[in-house]
């Protein structure tokens, strides 16, 4: 913990502006090398800029540096770690910084799992669907309950995270146990994570095989026989090949793996053998 | 017409904005379509197509690194067509499709290059002129606006002939292939979250939630407030082992916090 001057203090303001940029803007720079990187550190330069106001320049850029890694969340939660991210930067030492990093990056995988599980793949649809029923009769009420339903969650999330990320972060940190808190409600995100995403292999993935054993009546449909063993078992085995290259690869490649699935695709597709 | 398709696309390229920055929802087909509706001054047929584009559509979105198929200039494109062909929700369908997976490729290609931004701003940072943060990021917003603005432009100007022309020269198989390999590509982005995720004892829960939706068929909702008493349980069986380290009361405050997060999680 460092003494913190009063010029370095962090005001609400500073926090109101960082959840401003994160909120409107935080994916613009997306890209398939550090994704969000850019962008997290365009919505902390607020917060960079008052407590580095006044230090060496060395320990400023180190601060821009650090925030430069890889970074991915889910665009409704950042709020939240960066929340947090700030009442860290605040309150550790010059020599602390590492731990900064570490927070930030070992939320970022749970939080992902929970918000495109939660949000992307449940609210919104959920959304959606009340919307368009409304709408292929010609009733403009399906329009507005869904932008209110996506707005009146995606807001709050994303001003009280800020928020009560980072006064929850700050109480969290001058607790002596506050590590183990953060690293349980991770572990806790990660659980939930982790389930929803299995569940959600059988609903956003699909590979089917058109592949029949055997000719004319008595042929045998090979997909159908799958389906009586292990339903979804294409896309079981798809993505775990996804999860294996992409831990292989350190996360990298992950464009040449799109396409390198689109060409396999098509000429797959060409000669029946998926479908 | 020119001054309509340029409104339509500069529309097209704002919903672009909102996929990579808020999430109003203007991302999504109902109410970037319904928009185009109005601005061609037929707003209840904007309505209908918007509206059956989302239902087709309703379980396309980003998972981890994933581009969808962009349901966007799908669906503004769609609609623009369907109402000024005059032949409606078909028509719309018919365009909005290819329209969508072909601009798909061309967000991965803008994904590819924005990698140029990061690697700017590594020299920015450097040099100590932390401002220009500001522009590299913004540029970056330009890049992912004229993704959709361009595409949108030819196809809603020169129209729904043109289109048919350009598909035309594509082989059948290959649209058929790009159809499929777009609903085997989200694999890649459950394989990055996984990849983030997959931690000691992680394969128990993956197993858990593939098995209560395989076999099981439950609803995502049910599955998640079921794993939500798995990472309850989990935390208790962890906390047990670590519990010797601290002292009660810490232990206790610690998990009224853990609770709370829970609690809010859930309601996600």
């Amino acid at each position: 913990m460092t003494e913190v001057t009063q010029e370095n203090k962090l005001t609400k303001k500073d926090l109101f502006k960082m959840f401003w940029r994160a909120s409107w803007t935080i994916q613009f720079s997306h890209n398939y090398e550090r994704m969000q990187s850019l962008g997290t550190l365009y919505a902390l330069q607020p917060v960079l800029s008052r407590l580095y106001k006044g230090k060496p320049k060395e320990q400023r850029v180190a601060a821009q540096k650090r925030h430069l890694e890889f970074f991915n969340s889910h665009p409704a939660l950042n709020p939240f770690i960066l929340g947090i991210t700030a009442a860290m930067e605040e309150n550790t030492a010059e020599d602390e910084k590492d731990s900064v990093i570490a927070v930030k990056t070992s939320l970022m995988g749970p939080l992902a799992g929970l918000g495109d599980s939660m949000l992307n793949f449940t609210w919104t649809p959920i959304a959606g669907s009340i919307g368009a029923s409304f709408a292929i009769q010609g009733n403009f009420l399906g329009v507005i309950l869904m932008f209110l339903m996506i707005n009146g969650l995606y807001w709050p999330l994303k001003y009280y995270g800020t928020m009560w990320g980072y006064n929850q972060g700050r109480s969290l940190l001058t607790s002596a146990n506050g590590k183990k808190i953060l690293d349980r409600i991770s572990t806790g995100a990660n659980v939930l994570g982790v389930m929803v995403t299995g569940a959600l292999i059988t609903s956003t993935v699909t590979l089917k095989t058109g592949l029949k054993y055997g000719s004319g009546k008595t042929a045998i449909d090979v997909q159908s026989m799958l389906d009586k063993v292990v339903p979804f078992v294409l896309p079981l085995l798809i993505t775990l090949l996804c999860l294996y290259l992409i831990k292989k690869w350190n996360g990298k490649h992950v464009v040449a793996l799109i396409f390198g699935i689109i060409i396999v695709a098509i000429a797959l597709s060409a000669f029946g053998i998926i479908a | 017409m020119l001054l309509q398709s340029i409104i339509i696309s500069i529309w097209a390229g704002l919903c672009a904005l909102d996929q990579f920055g808020p999430h109003l929802g203007f991302r999504r087909p109902l109410l970037a379509g319904v928009v185009v509706g109005l601005i061609l001054g037929d707003p209840v047929q904007g309505l209908i197509i918007a509206g059956t584009l989302e239902l087709m559509w309703l379980g396309t979105n980003n998972v981890g690194a994933y581009q969808p198929p962009d349901v966007i200039s799908g669906a503004v494109v769609g609609t623009a067509i369907g109402i000024m062909s005059g032949k409606g929700t078909a028509a719309g369908v018919a365009v909005a499709i290819p329209v969508a997976l072909l601009v798909q490729q061309l967000s991965m290609i803008i994904m590819t290059f924005n990698v140029v931004l990061v690697h700017r701003a590594d020299k920015v940072v450097e040099s100590g002129e932390f401002y220009k943060i500001d522009k590299l990021q913004w540029l970056g917003a330009l890049t992912f606006f004229l993704s959709r603005f361009v595409p949108v432009f030819i196809a809603v100007y020169l129209g729904a002939g043109a289109i048919k022309t350009v598909l035309a020269m594509v082989p059948a198989w290959v649209m058929t292939g790009l159809t499929v390999s777009s609903k085997i590509i989200p694999a890649v982005g459950l394989g990055m979250l996984l990849s983030m995720m997959m931690k000691k004892d992680m394969w128990i829960f993956l197993t858990l939630g593939f098995a209560f939706a395989a076999w099981m068929q439950l609803p995502t909702m049910a599955i998640a407030a079921i794993a939500l008493c798995f990472a309850a349980i989990y935390d208790m069986i962890q906390n047990r082992e670590g519990a010797v380290e601290t002292s009660d009361q810490e232990s206790d405050t610690s998990k009224v916090t853990v609770a709370d997060d829970d609690e809010g999680s859930y309601d996600l």
